[in-house]
Parts: structure tokens; sequence; C-alpha cells
């Protein structure tokens, strides 16, 4: 799947600029590349501060707490993991809190932590298990509390009430992610 | 401004319960920060993979020409063609949905119902290609079944609903 997409990306890009939008290729593959880096390097040391607190939080027990406050959507969202790997389930409780605060480098430690837990209990190594594509597609709805960033921009712009996004905001994201459970249950049987 | 003050309380909480419970802060905090370096080590090649691609597919055209490839198909569905580079470049592209989205209050006006819509379009969705290949990536995961098209449908249906039942959320 992502090796077809991720050809044809390049393929097609390839394709429309000789027939359609003749660019300096040689240019956007040294841009592309040194974003790339940029973003790694800018992503070490936040990832490394946030990595920190969460070992904090998982070695005084703090995220046990946090888990018990969200413990029944859990037990819905990912049925029988409590039984067969309750660590991946801190994990992805703290993903989806720090996510829901708006604080996706807190979330992102927290996220690939909850992978590795789940990665533990997966039969096939090299295949995503159901409950790994879940978390994944809760993610993918991004429920967020607080939109800083798209406050800001309205703000700066001169909307007249920047933050009247905030309630409609949550309503689409919620929408969006029954809309994505819905699909998963569907397609699950097709991608066994 | 409730995000202000969040990060430092809750910073402030984690490590005063720490101490509280006998956790030897200093040394922890900096075993977690050994872990983040080796997490982005692991992740940096996928992170590149996947943006080289996106960026040929941007910077080429190609995602222009789909999106006036896309315009009967929008008008069918009553997607306003204005917000069409919002729906298709947000799954790609976080910096890039930041600038479309930009672009598209100023052109509209950003109380506009272009502009609404693609401030919730930007609020409501995730970097879907980035979260994927980030997070199988750290764990190398390659088969990834059918996390990625689910993700998709999910965001163009959502967006499509939004665009047709705008009124009920503005």
């Amino acid at each position: 799947m992502v090796n077809v997409i991720w050809f044809l990306m390049i393929l097609v890009g390839i394709l429309v600029s000789f027939f359609y939008n003749p660019v300096d290729f040689t240019n956007i593959i040294a841009q592309s590349a040194e974003s790339s880096v940029k973003l790694c390097i800018s992503l070490l040391g936040i990832m490394a501060i946030w990595s920190g607190i969460m070992k904090l939080c998982e070695k005084s027990g703090l995220i046990e707490l946090f888990y018990e406050i969200l413990r029944l959507p859990m037990k819905v969202l990912f049925p029988q993991l409590e039984n067969k790997n309750k660590k991946a389930l801190y994990f992805i409780v703290m993903n989806l809190a720090s996510n829901m605060l708006g604080l996706s480098n807190a979330a992102t430690p927290f996220g690939i932590k909850a992978m590795e837990e789940m990665q533990k209990i997966n039969s096939k190594k090299d295949t995503a298990s159901d409950y790994m594509i879940k978390f994944i597609i809760i993610n993918s709805a991004c429920i967020q509390l607080i939109p800083a960033t798209v406050i800001s921009i309205r703000a700066n712009l001169g909307s007249t009430s920047p933050s009247s996004i905030i309630g409609p905001t949550i309503a689409v994201s919620i929408l969006t992610l029954l809309i994505a459970l819905v699909l998963e249950a569907i397609f699950r049987r097709w991608y066994k | 401004m409730i995000s202000i003050y969040f990060v430092p309380v809750f910073i402030l909480f984690v490590l005063v319960y720490s101490m509280v419970k006998g956790v030897k802060v200093y040394e922890v905090f900096v075993d977690g920060a050994k872990d983040g370096f080796k997490t982005v080590f692991n992740i940096a090649p996928f992170l590149l993979t996947m943006i080289f691609a996106i960026d040929v597919f941007r910077r080429s055209g190609a995602l222009d020409l789909f999106i006036k490839l896309l315009t009967p198909l929008n008008n069918f569905l009553n997607i306003p063609s204005g917000v069409v580079p919002m729906i298709l470049i947000k799954p790609l592209s976080g910096s890039g949905a930041v600038s479309v989205m930009t672009d598209i209050m100023k052109t509209y006006g950003v109380d506009s119902t272009e502009g609404f819509i693609a401030a919730l379009i930007m609020g409501s969705s995730e970097t879907i290609f980035y979260t994927i290949s980030l997070y199988f990536g750290s764990i190398g995961v390659k088969k990834i079944r059918h996390a990625l098209i689910v993700a998709l449908i999910a965001h163009i249906l959502s967006c499509i609903i939004v665009c047709n039942f705008i009124w009920i959320f503005r």
C-alpha cells in the first residue's frame, strides 16, 4: 500500500513536470532533503525533553493514575488489550490526552512507546495489528480541545471571533472519528 | 490562554509527584532523553523518504493538476472550489496545510464560508502520511493493512459532510 502510493507520488510528480510544468528538480530534491533534516534536528531536542518527562510519568506511576480516569472508553475501544499488555494502554491514554491538550510534541513519544508496547504482543512483527490500526485511526481524527494554531492565525487575520472555531472543530473531529471507526470495522475483513 | 499555563503546571506536577514518590528525577529524565534521541534516529529515514515523495508531488505541480482534474467532481459534491487544496494537502503536510489555510483566509476572508471550512479541516484531521510513517516506521512495521485507506476515506467523507452541512457547524 505505502509502496504503491509512494511510487505513484514520485512517478506522477516527475511526469507532470516533464509534460506540463518544467521545474528544477535538483533544487526540489536538495530543499526537500534539507527540510527533512531540519525537521529531525528540531525534533531531537523537543523529543528528548518530552521523553524525559514521559519517563518520569512512567517511573512515578503517574500514567496509571491518568489511565484510571479514561479506563472505560479505552476498554471499549481496545477490547482485551488490558489483559494482554496494560502498559500499551497507559501510553495510549497519555498520547490521546497530550493530543487533546494540543501538546503534539509530548504526544509523539507517548505514541511511539504505545506502538512499541503493542508490537510486543503482535504475532506478525512486520504487519500492523488490529490494535495499532485502531490507535492510528483514532489519532488521525486529531481530537483537540483547543486548536491553538488555527485560533492564532484567525486572530492575526482579523476574525471577529477567533475562538468560535473551538466547538465546531471538536464536533467535526468526533464526526471524523466515528466515520473512521465504522470504516475500520468494515475494512478489517478485507485486510487480514 | 489555558495552554500558556498548562505546560509549566503539567511539568511542575510531574516533577513534584515524582519527587514525592521517591523517583530520582534527574537520572530518570536523562534516561528518557536518551530514548528520545534514539527514537528520532529511528524515524529519521522514514520521515525523509515520505517528505521527499510529498515534496516531489507538490512542487512539480502534480498536486495543482490533480486539483484541476477534480473540479467537476467537486461541483457535484458541492465542495467550494477554494477549499479543495486544503482537503488534499492536509493529509500530506502540516506546514503546507497552514500556508494553504492562510491563503484561503486571505483570498476569501477569514470569516467567510471558505475560511471557516479551511479552519475546521485544519483542526479536525491529522497529517496522516506523517503519522503513519512515523509510528509504523519506529517499530519496523511494513504492512500497514487498511490504516492509510481508512484514515484517508474518513478525512474525505468528513470534509464532504462539513462542506454540505456547514450551516450546522457555524
